[in-house]
């Protein structure tokens, strides 16, 4: 893998506008190998997707590792990538489901081995205790898991129903559906904790 | 949308932002993605990879020089065109304008087909041969098990022991212990009641009765019990007679009686049978006459005391002769020809064979056990039982 030029992409990146469509963002000329669409898709989206998995998986090392392997993933299948544009599609369904896949064997994880107390917090658990300092974010936890992607893809990811309908792979009234849901719990929830 | 919604949102927004906003991931994932796109594969998905291709190689190797065999034997297709060709016109000839008959249909099923060249016609050979070679290998795995499974059947060693009967006698029969017994040179005592003390040669699959060959005067009395023409009638006499080393100097309670074959069963009290004719071995109530003396079920020493127990019928009086005492006797006569040798066997060898076990029911199964297994517990005798029949039949 060769480093991407300067040049390739001069946007700025702000932290917390992460998914946002942008055409300068996202498209990738059709000319480019893997290497080099890989070096820029990191260079543009790779903190966002991060932050993007973190609050789904709510861990900071996991969250990198997703993203991390999801970006080995497009670079492998490039090839097979018929529209080099919707690369950072494909980054984000991957990081959706890979999160999902993560959270499954999280839930097996947890039923069979019960985690013992650390001594000493790390740093990585204090990221996660600064996510889950926010009732908000505490509350996003209380919901199902594709109610909690539709909503962290809607608000945090400021991303179209039919973005997220093809980031999560379900339809756009299920994406309408769940946000809905997700909204009205999420309501009730810091309502009573109010 | 309401208002409230609307302020919902932007609330969600804001904390969402504000709670990833603090996620700061390390820097070098750039490096650790490169690291991962360089990284070697796995050992074994390496290895299987390696044994895929290898296979591969291998198989297109193979089946190139048959494609190539399968190409030449598609050049006579001509000769069978033009005869094709020809039949068809000499059908024509004969049949004159019309449907053809039966020699145009013969015709036209030999006429070349013009087919396009195919682009994978080696497939089918391949295919072919693939199979063939799983069933190859099918049958040989097949085939393989099929000896272990007729030698674990008994069949096997049920015809062995016929070709092998003669002379010194089945291999490990004799004292259940592997080793032969010398063929006697005589056996002209065949007939049971004939024999003193009215032993049987099928003592000679009683183990523990063997020890008692030394004590029993009648064994060395016997002609048949020394291999050597003179025969001493001392009891030591007996000792070199039988080889097998398990020859146990216990006094064995063997009881001595006739077997069910005589035409007598009660036994004729012999010295070796009672321990009043002096019997050196000491068999305390051993005669066969007396009917109640059960001693090798008694004894647990005497080595097939499970086989006497498990006895049909305790009181037929070959079983217990089968269990001699003077077990040296037993073990000379035993290395004597078989009983289908002998013109007077009252049993023939076909009654002999189907009921190899006569003494006991459970050695019947340890008739076509290996001599380890015999050896092993108290069925001792259970290896050498069908030759007892045979005997008996003498």
């Amino acid at each position: 893998m060769t480093a991407a030029d300067p040049g390739d992409f001069a946007v700025p990146l702000h932290l917390t506008e992460a998914l946002t469509a942008r055409p300068a963002l996202v498209a990738v000329p059709a000319g480019w190998d893997a290497d080099r669409a890989v070096t820029a898709l990191y260079t543009a989206h790779y903190r966002s997707l991060v932050r993007l998995a973190a609050l789904l998986v709510r861990d900071v090392a996991t969250a990198e590792e997703v993203v991390q392997e999801s970006f080995v993933a497009m670079h492998r299948g490039w090839r097979r990538l018929r529209d080099s544009d919707k690369a950072l599609s494909y980054l984000r369904q991957s990081v959706v489901n890979r999160s999902r896949s993560v959270l499954r064997h999280r839930v097996v994880v947890d039923r069979n081995a019960p985690k013992p107390p650390p001594d000493m917090p790390s740093a990585e658990q204090g990221a996660i205790a600064l996510l889950e300092r926010s009732a908000v974010v505490a509350a996003l936890r209380t919901l199902p898991s594709r109610q909690r992607e539709a909503l962290v893809l809607r608000y945090y990811g400021d991303l179209s129903e039919a973005q997220i309908a093809a980031a999560m792979g379900i339809s756009r009234g299920a994406v309408k559906s769940h946000t809905a849901r997700a909204m009205s719990a999420l309501r009730q929830v810091l309502e009573r904790d109010a | 949308m309401s208002r409230t919604e609307a302020q919902y949102e932007q609330a969600l927004r804001r904390v969402l932002h504000a709670a990833a906003d603090g996620v700061e991931p390390v820097g070098d994932g750039l490096e650790r993605i490169r690291a991962r796109l360089t990284a070697p594969q796995p050992l074994p998905l390496a290895w299987l990879l390696a044994a895929y291709a290898a296979c591969c190689r291998a198989a297109l190797s193979w089946l190139e020089p048959l494609s190539g065999q399968v190409k030449a034997r598609s050049v006579p297709a001509a000769s069978w065109a033009q005869a094709g060709s020809s039949l068809r016109a000499l059908a024509q000839q004969r049949a004159g304008p019309g449907p053809p008959g039966t020699l145009g249909a013969l015709a036209e099923r030999f006429r070349l087909r013009s087919a396009p060249p195919r682009r994978h016609g080696w497939l089918r050979p391949a295919a072919a041969m693939a199979v063939a070679v799983c069933v190859i290998a099918a049958g040989v795995f097949a085939t393989r098990g099929l000896p272990n499974a007729i030698t674990s059947s008994g069949l096997y060693r049920n015809v062995t022991r016929n070709g092998s009967h003669s002379g010194t006698g089945r291999p490990g029969s004799l004292n259940g212990q592997g080793t032969r017994v010398p063929s006697g040179p005589s056996r002209s005592g065949g007939a049971t009641s004939a024999v003193p003390g009215g032993q049987m040669p099928g003592n000679i699959t009683c183990p523990p009765s063997i020890g008692n060959v030394s004590g029993s005067g009648g064994a060395g009395t016997s002609p048949a019990v020394s291999p050597s023409p003179a025969a001493s009638p001392s009891p030591a006499s007996t000792d070199p007679v039988s080889p097998s080393p398990r020859r146990s100097p216990s006094p064995t309670p063997s009881p001595t009686v006739s077997p069910s074959t005589s035409p007598s069963p009660s036994p004729s009290p012999s010295p070796a049978a009672s321990p009043a004719s002096g019997s050196a071995s000491g068999t305390p109530g051993s005669s066969a006459s007396s009917g109640s003396a059960w001693p090798g079920a008694a004894s647990p020493d005497s080595g097939y005391s499970h086989g006497m127990t498990s006895n049909p019928a305790p009181g037929d009086a070959s079983l217990r002769v089968g269990r001699g005492d003077s077990a040296g006797e037993a073990a000379v006569l035993a290395a004597a020809p078989p009983a289908r040798e002998s013109p007077q066997a009252s049993v023939t060898p076909a009654q002999a064979f189907s009921s190899p076990c006569p003494l006991s029911g459970s050695a019947g199964d340890q008739w076509f056990s290996p001599p380890g297994t015999l050896t092993q517990g108290t069925g001792q005798a259970g290896a050498s039982q069908p030759l007892s029949t045979g005997e008996r039949a003498t």
